[in-house]
């Protein structure tokens, strides 16, 4: 293949790219499914209250909400100082002690787990399901 | 008449290729992104490599009963 025809199909696959992201926005955006979330939530087993690990044994926080809607998190701000101060991302797999990872509370929009060093805050309101991370 | 459905047919086939192969690509960029991020990447990098294997096998397959 020459230049000029290499260069087309960049452009053709960039092109066709741009469209897929488009839809997946308008998607996500239009229809109940969360088709990320989907994605997100496929080939993971399983490891203890609202745990999974996927594919290459990471373990994430599962969460599904009243609504129905899914979230699978990786990370999430921690706050070491309590809301008012700074905040840091920390890995889950990292963080979470499995062990004595337990559900400690449960309010309508809230659910608070704990291990055996920090608490683990979950919020479910109009933006979505977000996590936040604090010290014990 | 036949020749003109067989070539419509043909392009729409060769279309729904070129949506798959496009399709995983962008998976496969997303999940790279996600690597990078820490953000759940290997079901994004298993699906865009499933579907540009999907997409070479079938293309392959139909050249050979061509």
């Amino acid at each position: 293949m020459n230049i000029i025809g290499c260069a087309k199909c960049i452009l053709t696959h960039g092109l066709l790219a741009t469209g897929w992201i488009i839809f997946f926005k308008l998607f996500a955006t239009y229809s109940p499914i969360n088709i990320w979330a989907e994605i997100d939530s496929l080939w993971l087993s399983p490891s203890g209250e609202n745990l999974a690990t996927n594919l290459v044994g990471e373990l994430a926080f599962h969460f599904e909400a009243t609504s129905g809607e899914k979230r699978v998190m990786y990370t999430a701000p921690y706050y070491p100082d309590g809301l008012d101060g700074t905040t840091q991302t920390k890995r889950l797999s990292k963080t979470i002690d499995t062990a004595s990872w337990q559900k400690t509370e449960t309010e309508t929009l809230t659910t608070t787990y704990s291990d055996k060093q920090f608490k683990y805050v979950v919020y479910q309101d109009s933006n979505g399901i977000y996590m936040r991370i604090f010290n014990l | 008449m036949n020749a003109l459905s067989s070539n419509i047919f043909n392009n729409a086939v060769k279309t729904v290729g070129r949506l798959i192969f496009s399709l995983g690509i962008t998976l496969l960029v997303i999940g790279i992104i996600k690597l990078y991020l820490h953000e759940g990447w290997p079901n994004y990098i298993a699906l865009g490599l499933g579907l540009i294997a999907l997409k070479l096998f079938t293309s392959k397959l139909a050249r050979k009963i061509n």
